[in-house]
């Protein structure tokens, strides 16, 4: 019967081309899709590879026009200091504001912060670029006044990690079982208890993966710095101040691919590499812990 | 209702005109229920009935839900549990818990049953190693683990992590334990072991155990309460309410015929 | 026994007293504990009374289980207690400072937000209060004249936008197709990750690569080419072939954009139950056929929220625009043309403008402009995805 109303059985040619057709077009987009990030990071190497050695990662700029000669060691050093700042400021704050989320998790006002939190998340960079003048380094008006430096930049780039500790942070208490504080609360624990003895330190794990997303996201931050700090071409001796400003790697590759010399367009890919490279080691890290915290979750049952 | 004992009974947890509610769901209707010391008392009935939100309500265990609230009176030596002025840790420790699934810290087996002591700031050394044998030993555990007391509670089997966290409540000396399931995610042999436990614990603990299982219930406990939709049907001695229930729905569960 | 324990019970009077035992019986330790317990758990109940009427209550009724000396731990037993009792206030107390000191960690962030919006708010008001809403459609933006309006601005910023997602939407779902039908499974698990990492690479880099090789690649050959097939017909694909320009700074942000895009569709596509798809081909679906028209539509709410939070992505950029858009405050006609976005314009001219506190404002009213709109956009793909996904995201930060 099923003959006589279905004209033929099997495969129409139409839909044999087409079935082929649709298939060959993921993988192409798939194509489209990796090859340029693969090419940035070839590119980076295959352009900056001349300027590529030790001492450029170990020596300060130099030359005219200033970076033509020389390294990166500012900009390194700059990078690192202002991890460390925005880290100093984001990590207790980030982890305060988690375990806040997370004990009181059911109440009014902890939904209002895990929202604006959330929203937190999604504010533009050079919005905190914007807020970070403000706050911290303009001379006129509210604020700390400390003029373009460091301690403005770290504070900044702090701002931007706090939302994400904190997210990550409750993430972590969260995956933390239910049995297990409830273990804890049945034999008379108090929360403070609890949380300093048995959730934080089964969620240290992926509290740690917690501050490195957040270090991750705000080391290739840019636009934050040309608000607040801008660039060194040496060592700072200050973190406020006239003489605050630190270098930093993504300023100096937005300023030496931003002048018109070859040379420097090399430099700028190498740094840009080496940047990449401190970024994927970085991202790996994180990938490993998680995926260590992981199996330790499943040891926990 | 409180006949057919042996003993003086004495009440230890009182319960009155409780009920308790998650949010808009009331899962406890209007309760009254006494729990005897030094006597086993089992709760049974089909899942979702409120027996679980009972036991846990009795050491506010509920208190980490949201929205969750109760009405009426339970009272623990006479002391209101639910007054505004009583701190739910100090209730916790005096009525500890058991859960269903062994929940051990990711910690030795000696800090394990150590936690209780130390979080109540017990430091010395010497005490804690005399308490940790003693409740290991309460617990049947010790001969098996006193070699590797330093080893990870994880690599004990399911029924050591449970009897692993009987030591653990015990450890902390609790006027009453409440054991919400205990058997239920282990092997035959390991329950039969928890329930001797329970028979040598009772002369020196008030015990309220859930079970879903009736034999065990039969087996285990002096006294029974079944529950339904949240309301407690019947309570009394364990072998009136096997052998002769006067409530019709008892019957009926305990004959199979539902649940 | 040591110090602490001293410490903690020297309080009660029984304590006093076991502490005068132990001083005398202190040589052999473990034989001094044992006595200490022993004469602490022998007069217990009376001093302990006094102390604390709890323990009194069930005493009282003479079965007190110290008495029996049968008690699980008798001298730990006894510590216990008189923590018990001489802390019980402490705890309460305790835990009380301890939820609200909690609650100043979430009132930081509280304050973070109060002072993102407030400072954006208060900043731009000079702006604000002077144009009204006139700002958002009028194009003039002149500062000795103390003229603004963001319409130039706004309008190259969705150019760009408009261009990395029409770009890079196609791309990232059928990638993310392929993942999710079509590759070998050992290529999966390794190249999703790799997509997931390289989608981290810092924007400056993505506008170096820009610069160093998109640029020279359109300006050579796209643009022409461009110019000479349907630039010939259309002013719109036609131009002076320069590279820079809003196809340039779109074409990069697409890339950045394709990894979120792909990934939050890949994460919805495995979603889809595995009964529909051997329904589809119970019924005799072609391979294409199924995940073309039955999982592609099952998941039409995931790539929805995956562009939404792309376009969220895609609008914050900064640096990659900034080096490739060719900054030029003109409305572009083609797709060849120089432009300026928002943010572009922020990071290169924020720091000259702040000097004249109208031209500052109107800056900063560009910035809350975008501001809101990220906020929105954001919180659309979030709630939308959250539904679907039952909660877990991973925080994605807007722009570099």
């Amino acid at each position: 019967m099923a003959e006589n109303i279905l004209p033929e059985k099997g495969l129409s040619s139409y839909r044999k081309v087409r079935n082929a057709l649709l298939g060959s077009l993921t993988a192409v987009a798939f194509i489209l899709a990796v090859t340029p990030l693969l090419a940035i990071v070839y590119i980076a190497y295959d352009r900056g590879k001349a300027a590529l050695s030790l001492s450029f990662i170990t020596t300060l700029p130099g030359g005219f026009p200033i970076g033509i000669e020389g390294g990166i060691a500012n900009g390194i050093v700059g990078s690192l200091i202002l991890i460390l700042l925005a880290s100093l400021l984001s990590v207790p704050v980030g982890i305060w504001a988690g375990l806040y989320l997370w004990d009181q998790s059911h109440t009014r006002m902890a939904k209002i912060t895990r929202l604006l939190s959330d929203l937190l998340l999604g504010v533009p960079s050079v919005i905190w670029g914007v807020v970070g003048f403000f706050v911290f380094s303009t001379n006129t008006g509210f604020g700390f006044h400390w003029g373009f430096s460091g301690l403005a930049a770290g504070l900044t780039l702090g701002f931007i990690m706090i939302p994400i500790v904190t997210r990550v942070t409750e993430q972590a208490l969260r995956d933390v079982p239910r049995s297990y504080i409830e273990g804890a609360l049945a034999l008379g624990a108090s929360r403070f208890q609890v949380v300093r003895g048995l959730a934080i330190p089964a969620a240290i794990t992926g509290i740690g993966t917690g501050i490195l997303l957040g270090v991750l996201n705000v080391l290739g931050q840019t636009a934050p710095l040309i608000f607040t700090n801008y660039y060194n071409t040496g060592i700072p001796t200050s973190l406020v101040g006239s003489n605050g400003s630190v270098g930093d790697l993504a300023m100096q590759i937005f300023i030496y691919i931003h002048e018109p010399s070859k040379a420097l367009h090399v430099k700028a890919m190498a740094a840009a590499l080496v940047l990449t490279v401190i970024v994927l080691l970085l991202d790996m890290g994180i990938r490993l812990l998680a995926w260590g915290s992981r199996k330790y979750a499943q040891r926990m049952g | 209702m409180e006949n057919g004992a042996h003993d003086p009974l004495v009440p230890k947890i009182e319960v009155k005109n409780f009920s308790a509610f998650y949010g808009k769901t009331q899962a406890l209707h209007n309760v009254d229920f006494t729990i005897f010391e030094r006597k086993i008392t089992a709760m049974i009935g089909p899942s979702g009935c409120g027996k679980s939100t009972f036991l846990r309500s009795l050491n506010r265990m509920n208190d980490f839900y949201q929205g969750f609230r109760v009405e009426g009176s339970a009272t623990l030596d006479g002391e209101e549990i639910y007054s505004p002025t009583v701190n739910p840790v100090l209730i916790r420790q005096r009525v500890g818990m058991v859960f269903q699934k062994p929940n051990p810290f990711q910690k030795s087996i000696f800090e394990n049953v150590a936690y209780g002591l130390r979080i109540q700031g017990v430091k010395s050394r010497s005490v804690l190693a005399d308490i940790v044998e003693k409740s290991l030993k309460a617990a049947a555990l010790w001969d098996e683990v006193k070699d590797r007391l330093n080893g990870s509670a994880f690599s004990l089997s399911g029924g050591q992590q449970q009897r692993l966290c009987i030591a653990r409540a015990l450890a902390v000396e609790p006027e009453v334990i409440l054991l919400d399931e205990p058997a239920s995610a282990l092997d035959p042999i390991s329950t039969a072991r928890i329930e001797e436990l329970m028979q040598d614990l009772k002369d020196r603990y008030t015990i309220a155990i859930v079970t879903h299982n009736m034999q065990q219930a039969a087996r285990v406990s002096d006294r029974t309460a079944f529950f339904l939709d949240g309301t407690l049907v019947e309570v009394n001695d364990t072998t009136k309410i096997f052998t002769n229930p006067e409530d019709s729905r008892t019957e009926d569960y305990i004959t199979g015929r539902f649940g | 026994m040591n110090k602490e324990h001293h410490g903690a019970v020297r309080t009660n009077r029984t304590a006093l007293f076991l502490e005068r035992v132990m001083g005398v019986a202190m040589e052999p330790e473990t034989r001094a504990q044992q006595e200490a317990g022993q004469i602490l758990v022998e007069n217990a109940t009376l001093p302990l009374s006094t102390a604390s009427p709890r323990i009194l209550s069930t005493d009282s009724e003479g079965k007190s289980r110290s008495s029996e000396g049968e008690s699980l731990h008798s001298d730990g037993k006894s510590v216990l207690k008189n923590l018990r009792e001489t802390s019980q206030a402490r705890i309460h107390r305790s835990e009380r400072l301890f939820q609200g000191t909690l609650r100043v960690g979430g009132f930081f962030v509280l304050a973070l937000f109060a002072t993102v919006l407030g400072v954006s708010i208060v900043e731009a008001w000079p702006s604000i209060s002077k144009f009204g809403w006139s700002f958002l459609w009028t194009s003039t933006w002149n500062p000795h004249r103390q003229i603004f309006g963001a319409w130039t601005y706004i309008v190259g910023t969705f150019w760009v936008t408009g261009i990395a997602l029409l770009f890079a939407i196609p791309i990232a779902i059928l990638s993310s197709l392929f993942l999710s039908d079509y590759s070998p499974k050992w290529l999966v698990g390794g190249v999703s990750t790799l997509m997931e990492m390289l989608a981290g690479i810092p924007s400056i880099v993505f506008g170096a690569f820009g610069i160093i090789f998109m640029v020279p690649l359109l300006r050579d050959h796209v643009e022409p080419f461009l110019a000479n097939t349907l630039g010939k017909h259309w002013d719109f694909f036609n131009g002076d072939s320069m590279g820079y320009g809003i196809l340039a700074a779109g074409l990069v942000v697409g890339i950045m954009v394709i990894p979120l895009v792909a990934t939050v569709t890949r994460d919805s596509l495995v979603m889809v139950p595995r009964e529909t798809v051997e329904a589809s081909y119970a019924l005799g679906s072609t391979k294409a056929e199924m995940v073309f028209f039955v999982k592609l539509p099952a998941v039409v709410p995931g790539i929805i929220g995956s562009v939404i939070l792309g376009f969220g992505r895609a609008i914050g950029e900064t640096m990659a625009v900034l080096l490739l858009i060719g900054n030029q405050a003109s409305i572009p006609t083609s797709i060849q043309d120089v432009g300026y976005t928002i943010s572009s314009l922020l990071a290169n001219t924020f720091t000259y403008a702040v000097i004249d506190p109208l031209y500052a404002a109107a800056e900063i009213e560009l910035g809350l402009i975008l501001l809101v709109i990220s906020l929105v956009v954001n919180t659309l793909g979030r709630e939308l995805l959250m539904k679907l996904m039952g909660g877990r995201l991973a925080g994605s930060v807007g722009g570099g």
